[in-house]
């Protein structure tokens, strides 16, 4: 028989079949919809879950922006504002019941004396009178003793109980230094760091429960107040909320040894304390915190596996099925690596566009500058006011630019490119700067004063000096322009076609220029450039960070959105003119990406 | 009626009525492929199930540079080896005795499919996936040793094993037909 007659029958069979049909039951199309609607139900599952993470991920970015944001204004707002923020604390109303009374604020000034370690207060105008059991113990163990003698004392005050039912202690946070060189008693509690401790609560709720202090070392620092053998030892700072009661604690090598053999590793302290809180729940009517006690489950539960004995030649044929699976599935996992490899966008540039604003209130004048603008400027003009203003002056910031990314590993990503920087704001002067025997006159800056602040034109002629002369307030301009070169490094969250990316590195920022432009008309638009008569820098560098939130369109598009911090590492303006101008800028771009691989 | 293309588009958008429009078209035929592979209609109707399942999920990224029929036959096919490839491993293949063909061809002209089928239903696991993948869809030796981690020579040995099961049951059947002269289907 030869391959020609094998191949008939091959093809004989194979015709039979070829317009062959049966019918299947209609229970066939019933259970593939309803494997199709279970498809697509965890396909929405799955699509809930992503947006869901999307949106945790984009609030903990605002809340990051925003906390960065508060701490930038607060931190600003303290250097200005600190004079008015004391008056307002030193004039507030006392007498009333809502309201704690300015002497409240006061610091108290305790000593403790080595005899007694007793806790005298001055300056207690509450009326609460002389201190209860509860509350010198609290007192005491709020106090914290260090070996050489520094006490460093926290402590929180009260409202009586009785005057309302709910009240408001502003908490007080008394440094108490204590000078105590013969402190050779028991307790010997080392604070390397001042304590902290903040109440809001009522009297009763302290007394009732105790703080977590009290939980964490209460008794056994009380007994060891009367035994004298224990040294409490904790690595850990504390924190705990409890109906009301707000204590922030910062402890630092606190050590308890116990002489009784009773040593509480660090890892047991919120236990201690929750042990304590239901030791002192009777106290707080009736309410006793749950406390969760890990239980064995019955032997029952635990069932040894039936194990198959199979002769020693013979294969275990689930066993070998399950290494066979094994192996097809690392199989076809590779496939879907190889294949998504192929997918992934390695290699891409990308044009963009961004607008912020910047804020420079943490710049500073020195004082050297303040007092040589003060000296060579007329007596009208404010010279280094001026500095001060142009200096600290918040403004727009707008960028445009190119760049090149490649993906270095799954997750991880190198982006770079150029853009065009501009930031542009306005001060108000209220002198101008006259020159060449008032040939020109200039709006009052920086730049033209940067001569004056620096020495450099002293031993000019006076006539060929710029002098000052004073003038209404005006507004002035002021925009510096760079070009920046930025190099960052990135982390991809989300890799779909919803993309969020994580960004960070630095920037080389080149100065190009500075134009003052007085408004107005009647003065003279002036530029300042780089080189050594310049007040700014050539060369700046700054610190990126932000995020990109994409999408992609297309095989080959991305659109993403980028919000973004920049802060600058060195002054725009050179160090010999003592002015260190450091703008924070914030801003979000918009940028069209191209891949190409 | 509906063209292939409108079909595909109209599954691509999960349009269940484009589904059951493209289930109905070609439901009957898969069966038929379904069959081969099984040993039991119930069997069939899961791989049937599974597969179309597949082909509805699987449709937008077919780039229909093959007939629509064809490519939700080979996913058919596919699945039938995935379900039987699990029992393959529990009763591994392996090479049989090289059995003496007879001279003669088996002529299978007048027989229905339905008999055929129940003959190829009716051979050993191992030998049946090798005899439809090789004399119906085509595959070489080489390829089905490749897709079913078996050795070339196994799976020669497994279709020659077929084969000659086959003619043995057709020429059981053409001599009850001389015999008793009833007709076949």
């Amino acid at each position: 028989m030869n391959d020609m007659e094998r191949r008939k029958f091959e093809d004989a069979v194979k015709d039979a079949f070829s317009g062959a049909e049966a019918s299947p039951t209609e229970t066939v199309w019933t259970n593939i919809e309803l494997d199709l609607e279970r498809a697509e139900g965890d396909k929405m599952r799955r699509r809930i879950v992503f947006y869901k993470l999307v949106a945790a991920a984009s609030v903990a970015f605002a809340m990051c922006m925003a906390g960065l944001g508060y701490y930038t204004v607060t931190k600003n707002e303290s250097g200005v504002g600190g004079n008015d923020l004391s008056i307002n604390t030193t004039q507030r109303p006392s007498g009333t019941e809502e309201k704690m009374s300015s002497d409240k604020t006061i610091s108290e000034s305790v000593e403790i004396s080595d005899n007694q370690k007793n806790i005298s207060e001055l300056g207690n105008e509450n009326g609460n009178g002389p201190l209860t059991a509860a509350e010198e113990r609290d007192a005491a163990f709020t106090s914290e003793t260090s070996r050489d003698g520094d006490v460093l004392i926290a402590q929180a005050k009260k409202n009586t109980p009785a005057k309302k039912e709910i009240r408001e202690h502003q908490a007080v946070v008394k440094s108490q230094t204590i000078n105590d060189k013969d402190q050779t008693a028991s307790e010997s509690v080392q604070l390397a760091q001042p304590g902290l401790a903040s109440v809001d609560a009522s009297q009763k709720t302290n007394h009732g429960v105790g703080d977590p202090k009290t939980g964490v070392a209460g008794s056994k620092a009380n007994d060891s107040r009367t035994t004298g053998e224990n040294t409490v030892s904790s690595d850990k700072s504390s924190s705990l909320a409890l109906l009301g009661t707000t204590q922030i604690f910062d402890y630092k090598n606190v050590t308890i040894d116990n002489s009784a053999s009773q040593k509480i590793a660090e890892s047991d302290v919120s236990s201690e304390q929750n042990q304590a809180l239901v030791a002192s729940g009777v106290a707080l009517n009736g309410y006793k915190p749950f406390v969760f006690n890990e239980r064995n489950l019955p032997p029952f539960y635990k069932m040894n596996s039936p194990k198959l004995k199979l002769p020693d030649n013979q294969i275990d044929p689930g066993e070998k099925m399950l290494r066979e699976l094994k192996l097809k599935e690392e199989a076809y996992a590779k496939e879907d690596k190889k294949e998504k490899q192929q997918q992934s966008e390695k290699l891409w540039t990308s044009l963009g566009f961004a607008a912020g604003g910047f804020n420079s209130l943490n710049s500073s004048v020195s004082s050297s500058t303040s007092a040589s603008l003060a000296a060579s400027n007329s007596p009208a003009s404010n010279g280094s006011n001026v500095a001060d203003k142009q200096a600290k002056a918040s403004g727009v910031a707008y960028s445009v630019g190119v760049s090149m990314g490649a993906k270095l590993s799954k997750r991880w990503l190198i982006q770079g490119g150029v853009n065009y920087l501009t930031q542009s704001s306005n001060y108000t002067a209220n002198s101008v700067v006259v020159s060449d025997n008032f040939q020109s006159l200039k709006a009052e800056s920086i730049n033209a004063s940067y001569g004056d602040i620096t020495q450099q034109s002293q031993s000019a002629d006076a006539n060929a000096r710029n002098k000052n002369a004073g003038t209404f307030p005006y507004s002035v301009n002021n925009n510096v322009q760079f070009v920046s070169v930025p190099v960052q490094a990135g982390y991809l969250v989300i890799n779909r076609k919803f993309g969020l990316q994580l960004n960070a590195g630095l920037s080389t920022d080149l100065f190009l220029q500075n134009t003052i432009t007085p408004e107005g008309g009647s003065l003279d638009k002036t530029t300042q450039g780089r080189g050594d008569d310049s007040p700014y820098r050539s060369v700046n560098f700054s610190g990126l960070m932000g995020t990109e939130l994409s999408y992609k369109f297309g095989q080959r598009y991305r659109l993403a959105l980028n919000p973004g911090l920049r802060y600058p590492i060195n002054s725009v303006y050179k160090s010999d003119i003592g002015i260190q101008s450091t703008p924070l800028t914030f801003d979000v771009g918009l940028r069209f990406r191209y891949i190409f691989r | 009626m509906l063209s292939e293309q409108e079909l595909i588009e109209g599954c691509r958008k999960s349009n269940r009525a484009f589904q059951k429009a493209l289930y109905d078209r070609y439901c009957r035929k898969m069966l038929v492929v379904c069959l081969r592979y099984s040993k039991t209609t119930a069997e069939a109707e899961d791989i049937l199930q599974e597969g179309f399942v597949k082909v509805f999920q699987g449709i937008k990224d077919f780039r229909q540079e093959a007939k629509l029929e064809t490519w939700i036959t080979r996913i058919m096919v596919n699945t039938a080896l995935n379900v039987q490839r699990k029992k393959l491993y529990l009763y591994p293949m392996v090479d049989v005795a090289e059995i003496n063909l007879p001279e003669e061809e088996m002529s299978i002209s007048g027989i229905h499919f339905t008999q055929l089928l129940e003959m190829i239903q009716a051979l050993p696991q191992g030998c049946q996936i090798v005899f439809n993948l090789f004399a119906i869809e085509g595959y070489s030796h080489k390829e089905i040793a490749a897709s079913l981690g078996i050795s070339e020579g196994t799976s020669k040995s497994q279709f020659a094993r077929a084969k000659s099961l086959l003619q043995a049951k057709l020429l059981k059947e053409s001599t009850y037909y001389e015999r008793y002269g009833e007709a076949k289907i």
